[in-house]
């Protein structure tokens, strides 16, 4: 594949003229009017998810299988009752909503703006009639599949930085998204500093290394999770948001971008050749103590016939020869080659200046 | 609280004024606003319920004593000096029933790592914010140096220096630390319920002092003999001005992102200059080195999403941007050493970067997943080719050196199905190709070809059980190596070299009762380079981790983690002469092979328990202990060398967190809080060394900095107040 940036221009351009607009043009003369997105053509509200005997097969969250069955038979059909019945036994979550987005009615695009709380819940009559089951749950509590919970969230949060969801490293896992989002409550993953918790809660071991010598400002919140990755998928290399690892590093220490008179190649093409930026017990997040992090990759051709500076560290120690230790203390081969991320000297070829 | 309209109108009003007047110029007027909602679908039938009042407005203030000076402790939050400091936060927040609102988020408020976002618009029209960041960087503050102008770029030895017998009465403290401040402006504007443009700008200041090497050279003699070296005091001053801005389009089926994004670095200090404490062994009165060159960046991208039949999706990426840099070089030397003209005033550095992806995801039945995802990453570095002249380390002329701009084409292939046999079982399978082709590269192989399949088998045997084993197998190999002739022939860098990688993986989820969950998670990878003998030869890496929660009671939970983790790596080296020289030549070892063995070891325990709605009363404790232990074991062929194995390097930390909240009244909540830690650090290639000690580091002015231990108390006394 060759595919220089001109060609990239092209491209860009077609796809920008020619799809784009099709799906744009096809949309503002019926919008919402898919009956795939489950809206009712007449009038207009959203159809109640079906639960589908084949889709059926969870359990939901683990902790519901202690929960008494309850097949709910007809639970997407009924009345809709409005959500001031709703608030009669859910006052925290009524209130709570007022200060959330989705509360907000005079906004059109909200769930309040439709049939409130019975937006996502579905017709509530049953949920009513049942002193409190059969409604459709976030959670899964009467078997709603993770594909259909997330659709509810997904009829309105498809766009931006969630158009990756599909197919995403999460969405694989079949990750809900109340499994991190709590809408009901007044602050949750999206607060900066609740979000590490929750991250934290599956990957525990990315936890364990923020805790590290040398890290970023993570426990301090800082730096979240999410200003690197993106939960919801991305293009990028692990989800992170910029699309290739340098890019997203330069977003903080544009320093490094150079280009550099003098490039460090590795240093150019992948950070995380050195580095790991999750936290290391090396200086500088480094994955491996100098000078042996250098010389994975450098040995040298002694002139002398004797002993390249590269190799002269195995006399640390050495009091007849301290001329040895300088190339171990400290910050080892960076005490000379100080611009390991490339120099713009004219004579820093060998990262000296 | 139950206000009359007219009493909630002006509140409105006065609140809104509040945002408009700090928050920004930049409001559009309330008509414009309601013109473009009025747009929208009819209007909704809403409850009454929800016809909003005045949300929540917490304040917290209080005081904060730390018991005594602990510059690492307060690395990144501030907390770094004795004595007592401000305890301040602040989270309001207020819609009225049009969807106007505003919110202020104020954490830290009194210490340097304070951060304070205000926020306000038309919820459905319009959003504007304005948010203020500082982050602080304390590295250490037992250095020494004997410069005289730390923090600036042009550093002097003390009147009355004349060699190095002078340095340990020149020397004088200073702070390795550096501070960013960030203030960003971000406006969103919707239209027409589907048009979505946000904008924001954002300018950070970083200040404050690093370390760099600067080295200098005798005219003559033994390179590496003739070298010495010094530690200096690098001034930080850099400025990075970031734009983003996105116009979306969010449509059922279709959704498509323009994004432009820019970024602005500019350093105030191009170049270091110090005078050379070892002038009187080289005989360079100064030295210089470039600092980081001023930058730009400019990038454009679309992306898209299209929801197609059958439950499908494919999503796409089109990105192009290029980066600049033509700071002006600084001179081959400041000294005196004759020197060739500059080809050119400045760099000219050009690099265009490309991406491109295209996936499709499809579930074509209910039990069937299949994703397909092709990627492109480009890097076209375009910058001039010339041949410089080269003085080495401001002490003798050398050979001229041509530039070699590095660019590289990268291409991978991810495909993969998922089947679910039934409620129990499912099993996801997917083969990976990744092609890294690199051109003008220096270090001896230009393509790479990897090839990976993974299968992860997920059952769930019960509702309450979780079970997962997943691995993977991948083979890396390439083009045949060339390597420089400065490069042990033998030599197989660890990115380019065949390599093997196998990992596996386990997990058991468990929830035992409705209030006890187990989780248990083990990884383990295994790289096995398997055609170098010089350079990384093999790597792995063991996790596991084990965690619960626990809720006895609902106003009780509790929860306990712990991590192992362990990193080891093996690498080989050998001196070697070149018999011809250059690529190819064959390698005559001049000292005997050696080989060193890395494992890293962390152990991290954690538990807490938090007790809500005890009568007044709220409880809470973390604990956190974290160890690592870094060892070496060195072995060499070569009965010359007097080799010390190197020490073993400790950090351990123990942490403390206690707190308990009294609500005093609906209103008024009374916190107290204590937090303890204790860090200890050993690393043996800074503790114990002198700034100066030619005995033990010869020809080196080293810092005589340790590392950063700490033991430390910090105790909180606040009072929240809730407006609400």
């Amino acid at each position: 594949m060759n595919l220089n940036r001109y060609t990239l221009l092209i491209l860009l351009a077609t796809v920008m003229l020619v799809p784009g607009t099709l799906i744009i043009a096809a949309e503002t003369e019926t919008p919402a009017a898919n009956a795939a997105h489950q809206y009712d053509p007449v009038t207009d509200d959203p159809f109640p998810v079906e639960i589908d005997a084949a889709d059926a097969i969870e359990a939901g969250q683990a902790e519901h299988a202690f929960k008494q069955a309850n097949p709910c038979e007809g639970m997407e059909k009924g009345d809709y009752l409005g959500s001031d019945v709703c608030a009669d036994c859910h006052q925290d979550k009524v209130e709570n909503m007022k200060t959330s987005p989705h509360g907000q009615a005079a906004d059109p695009r909200t769930p309040f703006a439709r049939k409130g709380c019975e937006t996502c819940h579905g017709p509530g009559m049953l949920h009513f009639e049942t002193e409190g089951n059969c409604i459709i749950s976030l959670t899964g509590r009467y078997g709603e599949s993770v594909e259909q919970r997330n659709g509810i969230c997904l009829e309105c949060h498809q766009g931006r930085g969630r158009m990756n969801w599909t197919g995403s490293t999460h969405e694989e896992e079949d990750l809900a998204c109340v499994d991190c989002h709590s809408i009901h409550k007044r602050h949750d993953v999206t607060e900066r500093t609740a979000e590490t918790d929750v991250c934290f809660r599956c990957h525990q071991n990315i936890r364990s290394q923020t805790l590290r010598a040398s890290r970023h400002p993570i426990r301090e919140n800082k730096i979240i999770c999410s200003d690197c990755h993106n939960p919801h998928g991305s293009a990028g290399f692990a989800s992170l948001k910029q699309f290739t690892i340098n890019q997203n590093c330069y977003s903080c220490h544009a320093e490094k971008r150079g280009p550099f008179l003098w490039e460090h190649q590795p240093a150019s093409e992948n950070c995380d050749l050195c580095h790991n930026p999750h936290g290391s017990n090396h200086p500088a997040l480094l994955n491996k103590p100098g000078p042996q992090l250098c010389q994975q990759c450098h040995s040298s051709v002694s002139s002398s016939g004797g002993q390249s500076h590269i190799g002269r560290f195995l006399d640390y120690g050495n009091s007849s020869d301290p001329g040895v230790n300088r190339f171990v203390v400290a910050m080892n081969c960076a005490n000379c080659h100080s611009k390991v991320h490339g120099s713009n000297h004219p004579s820093g070829a060998k990262l000296q200046r | 609280m139950h206000w009359s309209d007219s009493e909630k109108d002006m509140k409105t009003r006065t609140s809104l004024l509040i945002f408009y007047l700090t928050g920004s110029a930049l409001v559009t007027s309330n008509a414009v606003a309601q013109d473009t909602l009025n747009q929208g679908d009819t209007a909704p039938v809403v409850p009454q319920e929800f016809l909003s009042e005045p949300v929540y407005s917490d304040i917290e203030l209080g005081i904060g004593y730390v018991s005594n000076d602990a510059y690492y402790f307060g690395r990144y939050n501030g907390l770094q000096t004795e004595g007592a400091y401000l305890v301040g936060d602040i989270d309001a927040k207020k819609f009225n029933e049009e969807g106007r609102f505003w919110s202020i988020r104020g954490t830290n408020l009194g210490l340097e790592s304070r951060y304070l976002r205000l926020e306000g618009g038309l919820q459905g029209s319009h959003k504007f914010f304005l948010e203020w960041s500082e982050l602080p960087n304390y590295r250490n503050n037992t250095g020494y140096t004997p410069f005289n102008g730390d923090g600036t770029n042009n550093l002097t030895l003390p009147p009355g220096y004349i060699d190095t017998s002078d340095i340990d009465t020149s020397l004088h403290g200073f702070d390795v630390q550096t501070k960013r401040d960030r203030v960003t402006a971000g406006a969103s504007f919707v239209a027409k319920q589907r048009w979505l443009f946000d904008i924001d700008y954002s300018h950070e200041n970083k200040q404050g002092i690093d370390v760099a090497g600067g080295a200098t050279i005798t005219a003559s003699g033994q390179t590496l003999g003739g070298t010495y070296t010094s530690l200096l005091p690098e001034p930080i001053d850099y400025d990075t001005d970031l734009v983003n801005a996105t116009l979306s389009y969010v449509g059922d089926d279709g959704q498509l992102d323009l994004t432009y994004h820019a970024s602005f670095f500019n350093n105030t200090y191009a170049s270091l200059t110090w005078q050379d404490p070892f002038s009187q062994f080289t005989g360079v009165s100064d030295g210089s080195m470039s600092l980081a060159p001023d930058n730009e960046f400019h990038q454009l991208s679309l992306t898209g999403g299209y929801t197609l039949p059958y439950r499908s999706r494919i999503t796409g990426v089109l990105s192009l941007g290029r980066m600049t840099q033509n700071q002006q070089f600084q001179p081959y030397t400041i000294s005196n050493i004759p020197t060739t003209p500059l080809p050119a005033d400045s760099l000219d550095g050009e690099v265009w970067l490309a991406n491109a992806q295209l996936k499709l995801s499809s579930r074509p039945i209910t039990k069937l997943r299949i994703n397909a995802d092709l990627r492109y990453d480009e890097r076209d570095n375009q910058t001039p080719v010339n041949t410089y002249g080269y003085v080495i380390l401001d002490g003798r002329p050398g050979s001229g050196v041509t530039n070699n701009p590095f660019s590289y084409e990268n291409s991978r292939i991810n495909l993969d199905a998922n089947y679910r046999f039934n409620a129990i079982t499912s099993l996801l399978g997917g083969y990976k190709y990744n092609k890294m082709k690199r051109s003008n590269f220096d270090a001896g192989r230009e393509e790479t070809d990897e090839n990976t399949v993974f299968a992860k088998l997920k059952l769930k045997p019960h509702a309450t059980v979780d079970l997962e084993l997943s691995g993977e197998v991948s083979s890396r190999d390439g083009s045949a190596f060339e390597q420089p002739g400065y490069q042990n022939p033998l030599m197989r860098k660890y990115n380019l070299a065949d390599r093997d990688r196998t990992m596996v993986g386990a997990l058991i989820g468990y929830m035992a009762t409705e209030k006890l969950y187990l989780g248990v998670r083990a990884n383990y990878s295994e790289d096995d380079y398997t055609e170098t003998q010089i350079g990384l030869t093999e790597g792995n890496q063991s996790t596991a981790t084990a965690d619960f929660s626990y809720t006895p009671v609902n106003n009780v939970t509790t929860y306990g983690y712990y991590t192992w983790d362990n990193i080891q790596s093996s690498q080989n080296g050998e001196d070697v002469t070149q018999a011809g020289g250059g690529p190819g030549g064959t390698a005559v070892p001049t000292t005997g092979p050696w080989q060193a063995d890395f494992d890293d070891t962390f152990n991290t325990v954690g538990v807490g328990a938090k007790w809500t709605n005890l009568g007044k009363w709220g409880l809470g404790a973390d604990l956190i202990y974290s160890k690592a232990v870094n060892q070496i074991d060195m072995e060499h062929q070569d009965p010359s060398i007097t080799e010390d194995q190197f020490p073993n390097n400790l950090t351990e930390m123990y942490s403390i967190k206690l707190w308990t909240d009294y609500n005093y009244s609906k209103r008024l909540v009374c916190k107290f809080g204590y937090w303890y830690e204790d860090y200890i650090v050993d690393n043996w290639a800074y503790d114990n060394l002198e700034p100066y000690d030619p005995a033990v580091v010869a020809n080196t002015l080293l810092l005589g900095n340790t590392t950063m231990n700490y033991d430390v108390s910090v105790f909180t006394v606040s009072a929240v107040y809730k407006f609400q």
